[in-house]
């Protein structure tokens, strides 16, 4: 269980980029979601050991991560946002010194680097330097880095921005066979992503967090209130005044909009929420601009 | 084998197969240097002296410790063993080797047994001296470009404080000749050498990278008055 109590972090600028967060994360897969400056990098780096908070604790399976850096480092799997990578060093070469700086050498070391590689599906590219890696590529290389040494706590930062959807899928499907026993939290603001993947989902801006939850609870308390309808080009259709606008969104041509009502407006049909719906309905309800359709 | 050693042996593997080609040019230039006389030698020695710094410049920011986006630093390594990775590479690649073409260039010019090792120590502890703050630098700064920036800053305060000094005193630059400065030599290297460890362990044990900088900057304030004051006494 990973607790994070009163965090805090103002940077010199003046931007407050955590303003209070408390959370308790289980074991599982669990997504962080936010707008892109909701704070959520700041939040994994500090929980990666590459920041310090103003104030504020985080603990991990009793250890504290502010006075036991290296404790933690030892059970922690970090893939970022932008990872750092050799020029002209192959992939299992480079995965085999980041395994010697986990301590593992020896026999353990190959054995455990070949065993990823095929696991991330990068047998057949280990000779290759990760300089020549398709974006997709990177990041199963970037998983396979973080899994060395069989992390507790996986922390990975926007991995799927920029893959194409394949490799998004196989990325998934990568996460959700590692997420079984161990924490891992996906930051993103994808949402399909942590809709697809985690059984707890947090929504993050301005450095708090918003909600959080079981998914399929958060969809629930939008059961019945929630409805979906076709507007032209003109305004025609539109719900008018006095309904809670979720989205509007172009599909397949045309415009749909999603509303919030007790009752359906005229031309409205009940729709099913998605963890969507929630999240934009959570950033509306606390004033965070939106740049939905 | 213990955790900081398999760490400090990875990095050492690992900057030498990226930074071999270096090696060798260094390598090739410690050569030439300690036997190529006159003009050519100043051009050999003006070019090792570049790629030297380059070197270590390259080594050290290959795993910079400045910055957030720095993911060794979730690794279980501490900042010491990779300062210790890294400077037991920079001994390997550029210390021992200057040292033996020195010693082979000695032996074959005729300098007896009993001469070879203080003139080793003396001519390579300058050598370590004048490399604490370029590693420094490094450290300091992620890129290369950034690091010359604040190389080259450092030499023009300097320069700035050395021909103001000498205006003040009514003095040219000729008559700095060694026998005048001699006597300023071991303070500023003194001052250099403490001030240079300072920033290097404030960077990498408490990881202070603000008191680093600052630290860095009084050491390079340091070096500029003591230069001023022991011109003003000429």
């Amino acid at each position: 269980m990973l607790t994070i109590t009163g965090l805090f972090k103002t940077y010199a600028g003046g931007v407050r980029a955590l303003d209070g967060i408390d959370i308790d994360i289980p074991r599982g897969l669990f997504g962080l979601l936010g707008p892109n400056g909701a704070g959520k990098s700041t939040l994994m780096r500090t929980i990666a050991t590459l920041q310090d908070a103003d104030t504020g604790t985080i603990r991990f399976d009793g250890i504290d991560a502010f006075k036991d850096r290296m404790a933690l480092q030892r059970r922690l799997g970090y893939l970022p946002q932008e990872f750092g990578t050799y020029p002209r060093i192959s992939a299992q070469a480079m995965l085999r010194h980041f395994a010697a700086l986990k301590g593992i050498h020896g026999a353990a070391n190959r054995a455990i680097v070949d065993e990823l590689l095929v696991r991330t599906n990068l047998w057949e590219a280990r000779t290759r330097s990760v300089d020549t890696f398709s974006g997709g590529m990177r990041q199963r290389f970037g998983i396979a880095q973080a899994l060395l040494g069989n992390p507790d706590l996986l922390i990975v930062d926007e991995p799927t921005a920029g893959l194409d959807p394949v490799e998004r899928r196989r990325f998934q499907n990568l996460l959700s066979e590692v997420g079984e026993d161990v924490v891992v939290i996906l930051s993103t603001h994808i949402v399909e992503d942590v809709a697809a993947l985690c059984p707890r989902v947090a929504i993050m801006a301005d450095g708090r967090i918003l909600k959080s939850g079981d998914p399929r609870e958060l969809t629930a308390e939008l059961q019945g209130n929630l409805w979906s309808g076709i507007v032209d080009k003109g305004g025609a259709g539109h719900p008018g005044a006095g309904h809670q606008v979720i989205t509007t969104r172009r599909f397949a041509g045309r415009t749909e909009v999603r509303v919030l009502a007790a009752q359906a407006p005229a031309g409205f049909t009940a729709a099913a929420p998605t963890l969507e719906d929630v999240y934009f309905k959570t950033l509306i309800d606390h004033g965070i601009p939106i740049q939905a359709e | 084998m213990t955790r900081p050693f398999i760490a400090m042996r990875a990095i050492f593997i690992k900057d030498m197969r990226l930074l071999w080609p270096l090696m060798l040019v260094c390598a090739a230039l410690f050569l030439l240097r300690a036997g190529l006389p006159g003009p050519a030698g100043r051009l050999v020695e003006t070019l090792s002296i570049g790629a030297n710094i380059f070197l270590i410049v390259a080594a050290i920011q290959l795993d910079a410790p400045s910055g957030l986006r720095l993911d060794w630093r979730t690794r279980p390594i501490t900042p010491v063993t990779l300062l210790v990775g890294k400077l037991g590479f920079l001994t390997a690649s550029l210390l021992l080797p200057s040292m033996v073409a020195d010693l082979l260039h000695d032996v074959i010019a005729g300098v007896g047994p009993g001469a070879l090792l203080p003139r080793l120590l003396d001519d390579h502890g300058r050598a370590v001296i004048m490399a604490l703050p370029i590693i420094a630098m490094a450290a300091l700064t992620t890129r290369l470009l950034d690091a010359g920036v604040l190389g080259l800053a450092v030499a023009v305060l300097n320069a700035i404080v050395l021909s103001v000094m000498l205006t003040l005193a009514g003095q040219s630059p000729d008559q700095l000749d060694e026998q005048v400065l001699w006597p300023m030599v071991p303070v500023l290297a003194a001052i250099v050498a403490v001030g240079s460890i300072l920033v290097l362990w404030l960077h990498y044990v408490p990881r202070r990278e603000g008191a680093a900088r600052l630290a860095f900057g009084i050491t390079a304030l340091l070096a500029a008055a003591t230069q001023a004051g022991f011109i003003l006494t000429l």
